[in-house]
């Protein structure tokens, strides 16, 4: 009886059951919320809508939400290979940022005050790899492919969406170290069989102007932003050969008294910042080249990290780098970096050579919640703001001093 | 008369001869060689009142430094040829006695450099280029007589760069290292300037052996690299017809060539950033890329051996560039090697080989 009893039980029981399963899949609806199952917040604000799509091609607007607030902004999401802010006549105003889109070599503009972005050059140059802006946003110069598939085309920019593909010149063979002068001119290097030569291109004429010759072929020049500044050469870095710094003057090259393995340097008016080998470590220093005096920073920096920065006046004079206080370069630098083994947490750092004071600006982890490896820093015209790629993704970036 | 009254006759003869001989066919000197009377006791002090005299002033002059046959003094720099602004050692070389016990100071351009007295050698710092310095280093002997011997330091920069013809990425910001076996170019350039190469002698050495005749404009220089972890490179710098007015020696290293991978994208080309030990294998397919670092550019573009292998598994590489790969996912495997290695089977030590890990 007993038995029977707990059969009868566990039938009804397994009964109700089936009953209300039945119910729940068959009458009950989910209720609603507002929970997000994900939230890529990638520039720093609530998304409060979504992005329109961009397809490659067609006339698309996006909207970039710009904080003038914010000290730190990621503006892209693209690698990009080359970027210019175009100056407004308003010192106030924020600018519009053009900058080209790595791999396929699309311009799109940026409005800093309105967040909005818009493509202006649907010009396609299939592996696109550098590139640069002219200071009035009318021309880029993109190149693409490499050794002796490199091609360096020069192509008229419009200010709205261009619906005829501009015609695109090509530029002689062997171009490196494209730069944009704050004149609407470009400035590049070409090399020869035993030499190089350094020109500033006449987007508008099409004409040249040799610059300097250095007497070797593998050099590296840090160009300033005007053709008749003063630039510097070394040879191409590595850490356990010789380099020699060089200036330029009027058609040729002069000695300055720096050397060093692994020399890499970036120059400002009198003064120029260099770091080389010093027993075991990589170590960085400034040089007075009117006096000759040197210091020692007692830091490790990469000068290709720096920017010249004039915050009021040429008097004033002071440089945006990119390194941390942790860094501990060692025996192999800069080969290390360049070899890709090494990626760098940076933060925001201004050295001022004259005093040679070194000042933290910004502590990019903290205030971005991401590590980055700035490189191609670049202040605009009223510097007031430095933009700078972050070499793993290549997206582009916003600070403002 | 008969034979031997005639040789004793002829014996006699030719002994009168012979003495009549000059004295200097004679083993004996002659006491009346030269008009002097050697035997004669006054004549005989003459001579060695002239032999003392001539001692005496023979020492006298050693004991001069600046007699004319006294040892010279040279100033020795350390290095040779200070560039500008380079600190080098001068030094007196000095190996007589003739100034043993002098009082010595030093001036460059005729100021007293202070701390120098009665040192041999000093320490100084060249000047920049064009700035010449006057060293002078002063003696002042016992016997109260004041010498001065002088060089004149003119500071020249003589850079030697080198770029060896190994290959590296592309994308490579630095300058390639050579590696044993490897074509370098060197280049020397005095005081940055590129004109006056032509009219310039060189003569360059590489471990102390000449590889190049002292010719004109020579300024540039191949060779290939030695065997051994580091090779000296020097240069020697002149002008039509005079002495060697700079010189400099660099040391060379030799590396071995190393590889790493880098991942490939048809639209965005080769990364930048190298693959450590494991590659996280997202999506079906991958392209990797093997770069070389300071191959030789000839062995690279024509080795002898290149060959992947996954999985431990040599397989034929389809792709146009035999320096890529491109890798299906195929299985589910958590984790593949792949390997890569090229190399020269002709020349020794050129060649890289290198492993990852694809996990996926």
């Amino acid at each position: 009886m007993k038995r029977t009893f707990i059969i009868i039980l566990g039938v009804v029981i397994l009964i109700i059951l089936l009953v209300l399963w039945f119910y729940v899949l068959f009458f009950i609806d989910p209720k609603e919320t507002n929970d997000k199952f994900a939230d890529f917040d990638i520039t720093g604000e609530e998304l409060n809508g979504s992005i329109d799509g961009n397809a490659v091609g067609d006339t698309n607007t996006a909207t970039i939400f710009v904080s003038p607030d914010k000290k730190l902004q990621q503006l892209t999401t693209k690698p990009v290979i080359g970027f210019q802010e175009i100056a407004s006549k308003a010192t106030s105003s924020p600018g519009i940022v053009y900058y080209i889109e790595a791999g396929v070599g699309h311009v799109y503009k940026i409005d800093l005050t309105t967040g909005t972005e818009s493509q202006i050059s649907k010009k396609t140059i299939a592996n696109a790899r550098v590139g640069a802006i002219n200071s009035t946003g009318e021309y880029a110069l993109i190149q693409s492919g490499y050794g002796s598939n490199q091609k360096t085309l020069l192509f008229p920019l419009s200010s709205s969406d261009q619906e005829v593909e501009p015609k695109a010149i090509e530029l002689e063979p062997n171009i490196t170290e494209i730069t944009a002068t704050e004149n609407g001119t470009f400035l590049y290097a070409v090399k020869g069989t035993d030499r190089l030569v350094a020109k500033e291109y006449y987007p508008i004429s099409g004409n040249t102007d040799t610059l300097f010759v250095t007497p070797f072929r593998e050099a590296d020049v840090d160009f300033s932003s005007k053709s008749t500044d003063k630039h510097l050469i070394y040879p191409k870095a590595s850490a356990l050969l010789d380099g020699y710094l060089y200036q330029s003057v009027a058609g040729g090259v002069k000695r300055l008294p720096v050397t060093g393995q692994g020399l890499t340097a970036i120059g400002y008016d009198r003064y120029v910042l260099y770091s080389k080998q010093s027993n075991g470590a990589y170590r960085s220093y400034i040089t007075n080249t009117i006096t000759g005096s040197s210091t020692d920073l007692n830091i490790s920096l990469l000068p290709e990290k720096c920017t010249r920065v004039n915050k009021s006046g040429a008097t004033n004079v002071s440089l945006v780098c990119a390194f941390s206080l942790d860094n501990q370069l060692g025996g192999d630098f800069p080969d290390q970096w360049y070899r890709g083994e090494i990626k760098f947490t940076d933060d925001l750092w201004e050295i001022n050579p004259a005093l040679g004071a070194v000042t933290q600006l910004l502590d990019i982890t903290a205030e971005s919640g991401r590590k980055l490896d700035a490189v191609s820093l670049k202040a605009n015209q009223f510097y007031s703001r430095v933009y700078f790629t972050n070499k793993n993704d290549k997206t582009l970036w916003l600070y403002r001093i | 008369m008969d034979m031997p009254a005639i040789m004793i006759i002829v014996l006699f003869i030719t002994l009168a001869t012979f003495s009549f001989v000059p004295s200097a066919w004679s083993q004996t000197p002659s006491s009346s060689a030269g008009g002097i009377d050697f035997s004669d006791p006054e004549t005989f002090q003459q001579l060695q009142n002239l032999l003392n005299d001539f001692n005496t002033n023979i020492s006298e002059q050693l004991s001069d430094p600046s007699s004319s046959i006294a040892q010279p003094i040279e100033i020795i720099t350390e290095p040779k040829h200070p560039q500008p602004e380079e600190p080098f050692v001068a030094s007196i070389n000095d190996y007589s006695s003739a100034l043993q016990g002098s009082y010595v100071s030093w001036t460059v351009n005729d100021v007293p450099l202070p701390g120098s007295e009665n040192k041999r050698k000093v320490n100084l710092v060249a000047g920049s280029v064009g700035e010449n310095k006057t060293i002078k280093v002063h003696f002042l002997t016992p016997a109260g007589k004041k010498v001065t011997y002088q060089k004149e330091i003119k500071p020249r920069y003589l850079d030697i760069i080198i770029e060896p013809q190994t290959r590296v990425p592309d994308f490579y910001q630095g300058r390639a290292l050579p590696s044993h076996g490897s074509t370098v170019n060197a280049t020397a350039v005095v005081d940055g300037q590129l004109n006056e190469a032509e009219d310039l002698v060189y003569q360059w050495k590489l471990n102390q052996n000449p590889i190049s005749r002292p010719i004109r404009g020579s300024n540039q220089i191949s060779f290939t690299l030695p065997h051994g972890r580091e090779v000296r490179l020097s240069v020697d710098v002149m002008k039509p017809g005079g002495d060697v007015f700079v010189s400099r020696f660099i040391n060379i290293p030799s590396v071995r060539p190393t590889l790493y991978f880098y991942e490939a994208n048809p639209l965005y080309g080769v990364s930048d950033l190298a693959i450590a030990k494991d590659y996280l294998f997202f999506g079906n397919s991958a392209t990797l890329r093997a770069e070389p670092y300071h191959l030789d550019i000839q062995v690279y573009n024509q080795p002898d051996l290149i060959e992947w292998e996954v999985n431990r598994d040599k397989i034929i590489n389809s792709s146009a560039n035999p320096y890529e790969i491109v890798l299906q996912k195929n299985g589910t495997t958590a984790s593949v090697p792949v390997n890569f290695h090229v190399r020269s089977l002709s020349v020794l030590l050129q060649g890289a080989e290198r492993s990852i890990n694809l996990k996926l």
